[in-house]
């Protein structure tokens, strides 16, 4: 089914719109949510998240690339994911009170945050656009959509030690270049 | 993970959807070879004259719409705003006419009600026998007791007017009875029109999108509004209705006819027949792609195309290219026609090349070609032609319903002069002339529906319009203090000249709700189910949570 198609689903409150997200993007949220978990589990459930999440968001959202959209609900949900994950096993003690103190920070990001991380990801574009589209490939399936290295490796035709040292090149240009901008993560 | 390196992570979610998805490890099942590739630079300054020759119906807000504000009389601003319900409208003002208004809030909708799969695929429309029995299969395995219960968050509101003549002659008045809905749910919105329970015949106007645009940054990261207009913004309180009507003639250009592109002559390229090798990726060609390459004066001519995935331009050397996937045979876009219109001067000849992939980067070249006819016709005779075959595409069957290709036609139209590449100011969003890029059948507005009613001298008639109306929500995930909670709104007096001697309010709970806040004035614990408005309090509003299950 076409991704407009899909959309239009959406649009009109068809819960076809979901089985049909599942059937052409499910693997896709699923490898991604799971490279990011590690749990086959959790990954299932931030996969239904995205689902509710496009549910809920379309309309009034109609994004260029549903693929890119549906990836992206994933990877914030399976970042939050792995957050309170890590909170649940930190267990009792400081960090606890820690993570309690920090709910008495204001819930949204500062002016200066949201700023610095807006200028973050538009450098990271600007950075992204001067590679080739193999190196581009590369860094986004690795660290975007979290693949194994081996795997990445076999897709583009080298070793995996290869790949490493590519992936480690592509790190060195990314942090020159966020240097230059002035941008300190 | 520390948090730098956390934080950097969690940053890359933002990069470019474009990047994101060709990037996208490979698709297991896809068969689609659909790519998009427009490159999206600044908007491009209209100076062949076309805005000077037509004149737009103006009213669309073009700028931001606040988002994320708090309502100044203690109403949630919802992420997703359903538009308020708006009182009747006189066409013409009329002091002998006076109404009396009864609104009715009824959650009857809210009421589960138990639907069977055989249910849920008898309700599919166009299926073949085999796919509605594979839409049933699906249903069964996903709910093995044999259905579901099925409930709605939408309610359905009565706007009830007793009209009243004051004077000694019969009066025939024209009524306008606004909603907000968009093309694509105008089915569901469309209000049903009575005058004594007799039904009205009714003529649709549309207003312009009730919203603004931002940059392709607000609403996902980031909060605030983003300067820039490439994603849509759409109107999130009754206030942003308010400013629209109140700041520009709304009304009045809604009620005008669509503009007339008739007199503006244009040069037509139809482009057929495509060849080229057959996809394989074994030998290197994924994705055959026919580029069409060409110059132009950007200060003197527009192009405006349908049928290409991908646009690369150059303002100031003065050159573009649109290229397409040479399509699959028995593919949806085999043998659709593809076109370039030109608008002004006509563009350089057309170098035709085959690529191997649609990528711009791509050098190596491929025997290809196209049929490649020039014509010259009027605006508005080329763009029926070709949003009709849009339309088919997208709406097939449609033309029975509410949404008829001519109010489809008028609504692309006017969006491709108002906030299109015809536009003195054009939208980011529509920058590259895509005629598949125009959006305006997804876009929320006020539509106005227009009947006649005869009240007898010194009687009354009761005007009833009975429609569907939508919660407003927040989404789900964003974990606000309003999850679950649905909000109806109705304003007193917004854009109407109607004299009303008293409002009333109805409420229908059906013993579905909670009510978490509102003005209203309803008191479900004691009975209190019906209120007078106060018509100089422009704005009521009523926000429930579904009442949890023992």
């Amino acid at each position: 089914m076409e991704d407009a198609t899909i959309i239009g689903l959406y649009w009109a409150r068809d819960e076809g719109a979901i089985a049909a997200s599942d059937e052409k993007y499910g693997w896709l949220c699923r490898n991604l949510s799971q490279n990011i978990l590690d749990s086959r589990e959790d990954a299932e459930e931030c996969v239904n998240d995205t689902w509710h999440k496009a549910w809920d968001t379309m309309p009034p959202q109609r994004p260029g690339s549903l693929r890119a959209y549906l990836a992206k609900i994933t990877r914030n949900l399976s970042i939050d994911r792995w957050r309170a994950r890590r909170a649940e096993k930190r267990g009792n003690g400081l960090a606890v009170l820690l993570d309690e103190l920090e709910e008495c920070l204001p819930a949204a990001p500062s002016a200066e945050e949201i700023s610095e991380a807006r200028e973050t990801a538009r450098a990271i574009d600007r950075w992204l656009d001067t590679l080739s589209p193999v190196d581009r490939t590369a860094f986004l399936r690795r660290y975007w959509y979290g693949q194994r290295v081996d795997r990445i490796a076999a897709q583009a035709g080298c070793s995996p030690n290869s790949m490493a040292k590519r992936l480690s090149r592509l790190r060195d240009g990314l942090r020159k270049a966020l240097e230059q901008e002035g941008i300190v993560v | 993970m520390s948090e730098r390196r956390e934080r950097l992570f969690e940053v890359l979610s933002e990069i470019s959807e474009q990047k994101i998805d060709e990037a996208s490890p490979s698709d297991r099942t896809s068969r689609s070879r659909w790519k998009k590739w427009g490159v999206l630079v600044a908007a491009l300054v209209l100076v062949v004259g076309v805005g000077s020759q037509i004149l737009p119906r103006p009213g669309g807000n073009a700028g931001g719409n606040g988002a994320g504000r708090t309502g100044e009389d203690g109403a949630s601003v919802f992420m997703s705003y359903a538009g308020p319900v708006f009182p009747l409208i006189l066409k013409e003002e009329d002091s002998a006419v006076t109404a009396e208004r009864e609104i009715t809030l009824d959650f009857a909708p809210w009421v589960p009600v138990w639907w069977s799969n055989q249910k849920e695929a008898d309700s599919r429309e166009g299926l073949t026998p085999e796919q509605r029995q594979e839409v049933l299969d699906n249903y069964n395995e996903w709910y093995p007791e044999g259905g579901r219960w099925r409930s709605s968050t939408d309610i359905q509101v009565t706007d009830a007017y007793t009209l009243t003549n004051t004077s000694a002659q019969d009066r025939t008045v024209s009524v306008l009875c606004p909603f907000v809905s968009s093309f694509q749910e105008l089915d569901e919105h469309w209000p049903a029109l009575t005058a004594d329970g007799q039904a009205l015949e009714t003529a649709l106007h549309a207003g312009q999108f009730s919203g603004g645009y931002q940059g392709p940054w607000g609403g996902t990261l980031f909060t605030e509004a983003e300067p820039g207009s490439m994603n849509l913004m759409y109107a999130n309180s009754w206030t942003d209705y308010k400013d629209l009507i109140e700041d520009t003639d709304y009304l009045e250009n809604a009620l005008e006819d669509w503009p007339d592109f008739s007199g503006v002559p244009v040069i037509v390229y139809e482009f057929t027949d495509p060849w080229g090798p057959e996809e394989d990726e074994k030998a290197g060609i994924p994705n055959p792609t026919l580029r069409n390459s060409f110059d132009l004066d950007y200060s003197r001519t527009i192009v405006l195309s349908y049928g290409f995935n991908g646009t690369s331009r150059d303002l100031e050397k003065g050159w573009m290219d649109k290229q397409f996937s040479i399509p699959v045979p028995g593919a949806v876009d085999d043998g659709m026609p593809r076109y370039l219109i030109v608008v002004g001067e006509d563009i350089g000849p057309i170098q035709t090349q085959g690529y191997p992939t649609g990528g711009w980067d791509t050098k190596e070249t491929v025997e290809a070609g196209v049929t490649v006819k020039r014509y010259e016709t009027d605006l508005e005779d080329i763009l029926r032609t070709v949003l009709r075959q849009r339309y088919d595409r997208n709406y097939e069957g449609w033309d029975a319903r509410s949404q008829d290709f001519e109010l489809y036609f008028g609504l692309m139209k006017d969006q491709l002069l108002v906030h299109g590449v015809l536009a003195k100011d054009p939208m980011e969003r529509y920058g590259v002339g895509s005629l598949e890029d125009l959006d305006a059948y997804a876009l929320d507005r006020i539509f106005y529906l227009e009947a006649q009613v005869t009240i007898p001298a010194g009687g009354s008639v009761t005007l009833t319009a009975e429609m569907t109306k939508e919660g407003s929500y927040d989404f789900y995930c964003a974990h606000t203090k309003n999850r679950d909670v649905y909000g109806y709104d109705t304003v007193t007096r917004l854009g109407s000249n109607l004299t009303c001697t008293g409002q009333t309010a109805v409420l229908e709970d059906r013993g579905q709700i909670e009510i978490v806040r509102q003005n209203f004035g309803f008191d479900l614990e004691n009975g209190v189910n019906e209120v007078a408005l106060d018509p100089d309090q422009e704005h009521y509003y009523l926000e429930v949570k579904r009442l949890s299950e023992e």
